[in-house]
């Protein structure tokens, strides 16, 4: 083992973290659908960012453990995708769809607007850790353009208005 | 192995016969077509993600990736149609849209398939006027270096990663034109096959960090030859610029190492151009005077060994070889002790090791390249009982004197030789490095190394290969097999000194009395079988 294996795999054992009995059994019941371990991966990233709030670099490592593949790979496919919580992201996630259809109805006045509100730029986190703003890609409901997507739940047709009545409904 | 069933079809109205399930792209390659390609790489799955390989099929009505296409029975595949050019030239506008063109400081200039694609195929300029995307040059592990900028998606390291190592290290990360290859934080790419991700990447995304600004690539000559790192004796491309070698990579032979070699091999060269190796003759006779003059070695080892035998009688004196020297220098070697009267034939070997398992590579547990070629010339018991022997005999004074190869690479003679050499009244070494705490009466000579003799050497699965001659030895350097042919020649025994080839006649079937090969010529690039694997007992690794 090299020297650099060693430091980054020693900074890596003091950060570990476990799925909880729970998790592990409602993994094991997703193992059930899929025909291999590599096909289950998107759900049990799922199920990771629940039990973990969000994914980061150990939550991934965790999952490489359970599921008995390569980090990297994890790593790959769980880049891939913008839709699962990041480790470190804040407590609400505001995801503005920007595909084409929210653009014509006006998703650029609600990125400025969040922007203006909550003093940060989409990707970034406010400092007391209650949102993070994002800009995605379609989330298929262009026929209730615009749309954004606060935690698991789509708000449609969105004006300024909701939206501010929206943020302060918000703990 | 049953064969598969051949298929009759045709490429550009070229009739062409290959078995059921092979790719058309490797049909094409077999019959001397040529299909541009990227991430296709024969070694490993293909995966089709590039696009580079675009035919025209008859049974599709769009272009098909001819790496992930079958052939079919009357199937009619076209490569240089304008429908195929022009997608060519639209694949690798897209290719070039974020490719930095660094090529004058890209250590892959020269050798790289992008180079080579557009170039024959490309574009012949970019419509694209946005700024380009930027990504990270950094270390992904202690011997690779990515230059993002660089990568084109073709996943052919994933791949590696994936089927060959078997260690998953590299991924594709993010998507669209953010994607590019890293590893995952924490876990470096730190394989013992790491360097092979950089011979198979297209462009100059992974570079090695050891050869990084050593040479461009178009100014080194290669020479095929054989890795003498270990036992398994990998098929390689010596490559040299200036009489240095300068890297080593694998040479393909489906017997040995398919299309790959460990990293530790790729360093066997190291002590050859290292500064501190042993380039001058030190002849020391008896009453302290030393001569440099290697025509002279000969005799000063001759006369050394013949004061010994004269003094203390012919079974005073010992002959210790090497599981490092070539099977014609141990022919000689053996000769030469038969003709000075002396029992007492060692060789020093490098202490075994664990073996090493990947998905698709072993790295066996002997770090010797010529281990059985020992056994066979020497005999098996020279690797350990009879140096033991040799060892007490000096140790209690019945050896007096001694003619031994230090040539193991980094490898140091043991703690116990060291002092017991020194007792000697008459010792001979040649030896890679400067030696202390030798006898007064000696003679230190340096060895020859990797890279720079020709000759053959038995790996450990019984496959007899040639070694070639890349750089010519430093100008000061005689050749062993040489001084001891000249020794021979005091003795009578030998009427003049013959290259390797003619050595390689004599001893051909006097070793293998089944050789079907009488000239070294004959072994090839591939080298050829000369036992059977599984009827030798050596092959077990050492666990
Ligand atoms: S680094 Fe090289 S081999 Fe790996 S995906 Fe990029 S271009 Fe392909
Ligand atoms: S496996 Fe052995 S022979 Fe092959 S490259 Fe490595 S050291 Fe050289």
């Amino acid at each position: 083992m090299s020297a650099f294996q060693e430091i980054t795999q020693a900074a890596r054992e003091d950060e570990r973290v476990e799925f909880s009995a729970e998790a592990k059994k409602k993994i094991e019941w997703i193992y059930t659908r899929y025909p291999n371990r590599e096909a289950a991966l998107l759900p049990v990233l799922r199920v990771a960012e629940k039990e973990f709030d969000g994914i980061g670099a150990a939550a991934i490592d965790c999952i490489a453990r359970e599921m008995g593949l390569s980090p990297g790979y994890i790593y790959g496919v769980f880049t891939f995708y913008t839709h699962y919580k990041r480790a470190g992201e804040g407590k609400y996630v505001l995801q503005v769809c920007a595909t084409l259809p929210c653009a014509l109805r006006g998703c650029r006045d609600v990125v400025h607007h969040l922007e203006d509100k909550l003093g940060i730029k989409p990707g970034e986190t406010t400092e007391d850790g209650k949102f993070t703003l994002k800009k995605v890609e379609c989330l298929a409901s262009c026929d209730t353009a615009p749309v954004v997507q606060i935690n698991d739940d789509y708000h449609e047709n969105l004006t300024l208005e909701d939206l501010d009545k929206l943020l302060e409904s918000f703990e | 192995m049953s064969e598969a069933k051949l298929v009759k079809f045709k490429i550009n109205g070229q009739e062409i016969e290959a078995p059921a399930g092979t790719m058309v792209i490797k049909a094409a390659h077999e019959a001397g077509i040529d299909v541009p390609h990227f991430c296709y790489h024969p070694g490993l799955t293909p995966d089709g993600n590039c696009r580079m390989c675009l035919v025209e099929a008859s049974n599709a009505r769009k272009p098909v990736a001819s790496c992930v296409t079958p052939v079919a029975e009357g199937l009619e595949i076209t490569t240089d149609s304008d429908t195929v050019k022009e997608a060519r030239e639209g694949v690798l506008e897209l290719m070039l849209l974020n490719h930095p063109l660094d090529c004058p400081i890209c250590d892959k200039s020269g050798e790289c398939m992008l180079q080579d694609n557009v170039y024959d195929h490309g574009p012949d300029n970019s419509r694209m006027t946005e700024p380009k995307m930027m990504k990270p040059t950094k270390d992904l592990g202690s011997t690779v270096a990515l230059w993002g900028n660089r990568c084109i998606v073709c996943q052919r390291c994933t791949r590696f990663c994936e089927e060959v190592s078997g260690t998953g290290e590299l991924a594709i990360i993010h998507r669209g034109d953010s994607s590019v290859v890293d590893v995952f934080p924490g876990y470096p790419l730190e394989n013992d096959l790491s360097l092979n991700t950089v011979d198979i990447c297209p462009v100059g995304a992974l570079i090695s960090k050891d050869f990084l600004y050593e040479a461009r690539v178009w100014n080194m000559k290669d020479t095929p030859s054989i890795c003498t790192g270990c036992s398994k004796g990998c098929n390689v491309e010596i490559q040299q610029e200036r009489n240095q070698t300068r890297r080593i990579v694998p040479r393909h032979n489906p017997e040995v190492n398919d299309y790959w070699m460990c990293d530790e091999g790729r360093e066997v060269f190291k002590p050859a151009v290292s500064e501190d190796r042993l380039l001058d003759y030190q002849l020391r006779t008896a009453d302290g005077t030393i001569d440099t003059n290697p025509k002279n070695a000969a005799s000063a080892i001759f006369n050394g060994l013949n004061q010994v035998s004269a003094n203390h009688g012919t079974q005073a004196i010992a002959g210790i070889g090497s599981a490092f020297m070539s099977c014609e220098e141990l022919y000689v070697f053996k000769l030469l002790f038969d003709g000075l009267q002396t029992p007492h034939l060692g060789a020093f070997s490098r202490p075994q090791r664990e073996a090493k398992s990947f998905k698709q590579f072993e790295i066996p547990g002997d770090p010797n390249p010529n281990r059985l070629g020992v056994e066979r010339i020497l005999g098996r018991e020279a690797l350990e009982e009879n140096l033991e022997k040799i060892l007490s005999g000096i140790q209690n004074q019945s050896i007096r004197g001694a003619l031994i190869f230090d040539d193991l690479l980094d490898w140091d003679l043991p703690a116990e030789w060291q002092s017991a050499l020194s007792q000697l009244e008459f010792l001979a070494i040649f030896s890679l490095r400067d030696r202390t705490h030798l006898p007064q009466h000696s003679c230190l000579l340096p060895a020859t190394t990797f890279g720079e003799k020709d000759g053959s050497m038995l790996n450990g699965e019984g496959r007899l290969q040639r070694l070639r001659i890349a750089t010519q030895l430093p100008r000061t350097i005689r050749y062993e097999h040489e001084i001891l042919q000249q020794m021979q020649q005091e003795l009578g025994m030998r009427s003049k000194v013959v290259p390797p080839s003619a050595l390689f006649k004599e001893m051909g079937k006097a070793v293998w009395p089944q050789l079907e090969i009488s000239t070294i010529r004959e072994l090839g690039d591939q080298g050829i079988q000369v036992e059977s694997p599984t009827e030798n007992p050596q092959r077990a690794t050492v666990s």
